[in-house]
């Protein structure tokens, strides 16, 4: 178990750095989800959140995303503070961060799974057609939904919709991949997917890989021996452990209720 | 282990004044202040998100063209080609039912050189822009207001934003400028239907008026203001189904169940600002 607080510091290594942030609920700013929350993001790191559910894990992972910026605090985003960035110095950031949401991956629902991957790399005229047809394609393949691409994502299941908001978060190629729950809805064949893809993806088998990865889940049994970070939050509280010590795991009430499989509600 | 102590904020107490507050009954002055100053409220957030719009639509007019160019077009097929049948029909209608009448009506009294004035007045200055305006606010705000709701419920706007596409630059500026050209083309369209129609029934009614005379009349009651003034009114008539309809269903955080009520207030809204506006351009002609 670390010893030392995670506290941030401005070592090039960091990807991403928070210091003294305040999150609070989106649809009720006055409720205060983590005060004083430090935490810094390393190159190769491959961080696991677990937090029951309602706890703020989204909240948490939304500010670090840059999806939100901090009310208080200090983030700071490949050794830039985002608080003094221009609009468009923060957007060229933001697009070196990738998100999964939880839930059915939030795809646009009216556009086809080709045009789910297409409009971020249209939108930010990145490349030339023709490569960013090819890389699509590439990411498809490698998702095994090469058969769907022209299906409405609407139509697609929940697991598929997962999967196409993963693959529309990689065609970006983010230098840090946030995935905000990405088992929950899935049922338990495309979980193992989920689990091996990861593992491939990060074992380097994949034409491209993030420089870290960032999963927040209500059940850590999957991620325990894959993860190299563990970051908890309970009862607005932050915690960092040491997945290797499983000694000083094991004594955790904290991790025994998110260990179980059992999904806690609040 | 490391831990960060914190203790979580107390909600405030239950306050004994401001449950009497609550429950107590208001008075009539207290619930006209209330929503007036909620109006002012809706007004302000309009107004900014109206200007954000117009910023947008300026700055980033020219980027990212092979994405919202062809969503514009589109807005103009849905809001535009899509109600040709409808706005016809509805045009027909006005000419035969009303101006028909109304120039049978002006013949019998022996006031027929007032006719081309009368289509003037009515048709291409109220009329035509309004009816337009309702037509399209029915078809087309209404889906407008579903449509973008459901992507903020169900939580695309997010994603958008993660992947660094601005929702108004993607969702609202095609709104607007397809239904602000929309509007100026039904609306001209409508009137030159409006025009037909009244003089068929005029024809049917063997009323002694030669097509060349009809248009003469109504050509000589234009002036180069009206046509401005047309497509001025035509153009804010659009903007403001639009910015209106779009701001109900993006403007702030909703649920799936809250988008029948905000299609509602969006409609009503519209047809007040409308009209409000409609009001400003007929004291212009009066002045």
């Amino acid at each position: 178990m670390k010893t030392e607080p995670n506290l941030p510091s401005s070592e090039p290594d960091a990807l991403i750095v928070l210091k003294d942030v305040e999150v609070s609920e989106a649809s009720e700013p006055g409720h205060c989800l983590i005060k004083d929350w430090d935490w810094r993001i390393n190159e190769n790191e491959f961080w696991v959140l677990g937090g029951m559910a309602g706890a703020g894990k989204t909240q948490l992972l939304s500010v670090a995303a840059g999806l939100n910026k901090p009310k208080n605090g200090l983030l700071k985003l490949f050794g830039k503070e985002v608080q003094q960035l221009d609009p468009e110095s923060w957007l060229e950031e933001k697009l070196r961060l990738g998100i999964v949401f939880e839930d059915g991956g939030r795809v646009f629902q009216d556009l086809s799974v080709f045009e789910n991957l297409m409009l971020p790399l249209s939108y930010h005229e990145l490349d030339e057609a023709d490569k960013n047809h090819a890389w699509v394609f590439r990411v498809l393949e490698r998702m095994g939904m090469q058969s769907m691409s022209n299906r409405l994502a609407g139509r697609l299941s929940r697991n598929w919709r997962q999967r196409l908001g993963l693959a529309r978060a990689m065609v970006l190629r983010p230098d840090v991949l946030f995935l905000d729950n990405p088992l929950g809805v899935v049922d338990s064949h495309h979980g193992q997917w989920w689990l091996d893809f990861l593992d491939s993806m990060m074992g380097g088998e994949f034409e491209w890989k993030p420089r870290s990865l960032v999963v927040s889940a209500n059940d850590l049994t999957p991620w325990m021996g894959r993860a190299d970070c563990l970051g908890l939050i309970h009862e607005s509280r932050w915690i960092v452990m040491d997945p290797a010590q499983v000694d000083e795991l094991s004594k955790s009430d904290l991790i025994r209720a998110l260990s179980t499989g059992i999904k806690q509600s609040q | 282990m490391m831990e960060t102590a914190q203790s979580f904020p107390e909600k405030d107490g239950p306050n004994p004044s401001s449950q009497t507050e609550r429950w107590g009954k208001p008075s009539l002055s207290e619930l006209l202040g209330r929503k007036i100053i909620r109006s002012l409220v809706t007004l302000q957030e309009l107004v900014a998100f109206s200007l954000i719009t117009l910023s947008v639509t300026l700055i980033k007019f020219n980027r990212s063209k092979s994405v919202v160019h062809p969503i514009i077009r589109s807005q103009i097929y849905v809001a535009g080609i899509r109600l040709i049948p409808l706005v016809g029909m509805v045009a027909l209608m006005t000419g035969f039912i009303v101006m028909g009448q109304m120039i049978s009506l002006f013949s019998m009294i022996g006031a027929s050189r007032y006719t081309g004035l009368v289509m003037v007045v009515a048709v291409f200055r109220e009329l035509g822009p309004l009816m337009t305006a309702m037509m399209v606010l029915a078809r087309v705000g209404t889906s407008t207001v579903i449509e973008l709701g459901t992507k903020r419920a169900m939580g695309e706007v997010e994603a958008l934003e993660a992947l660094g596409i601005d929702s108004i630059h993607y969702l609202v500026v095609p709104r607007v400028l397809g239904l602000a050209l929309s509007i100026i083309s039904l609306t001209i369209y409508f009137i030159l239907i409006s025009m037909v129609s009244a003089y068929l029934f005029v024809f049917m009614q063997d009323i002694p008026m030669k097509p060349g005379a009809f248009v003469n009349q109504i050509a000589g009651a234009l002036h180069i203001s009206d046509f401005l003034m047309l497509i001025l009114k035509s153009f804010f008539f659009g903007t403001i189904i639009a910015v209106v309809t779009c701001y109900e269903g993006l403007g702030r955080p909703i649920q799936l169940g809250d988008i029948s009520s905000a299609a509602t207030r969006a409609v009503m809204k519209a047809i007040l600002f409308c009209v409000l506006l409609d009001a400003v351009f007929i004291l212009y002609w009066m002045v």
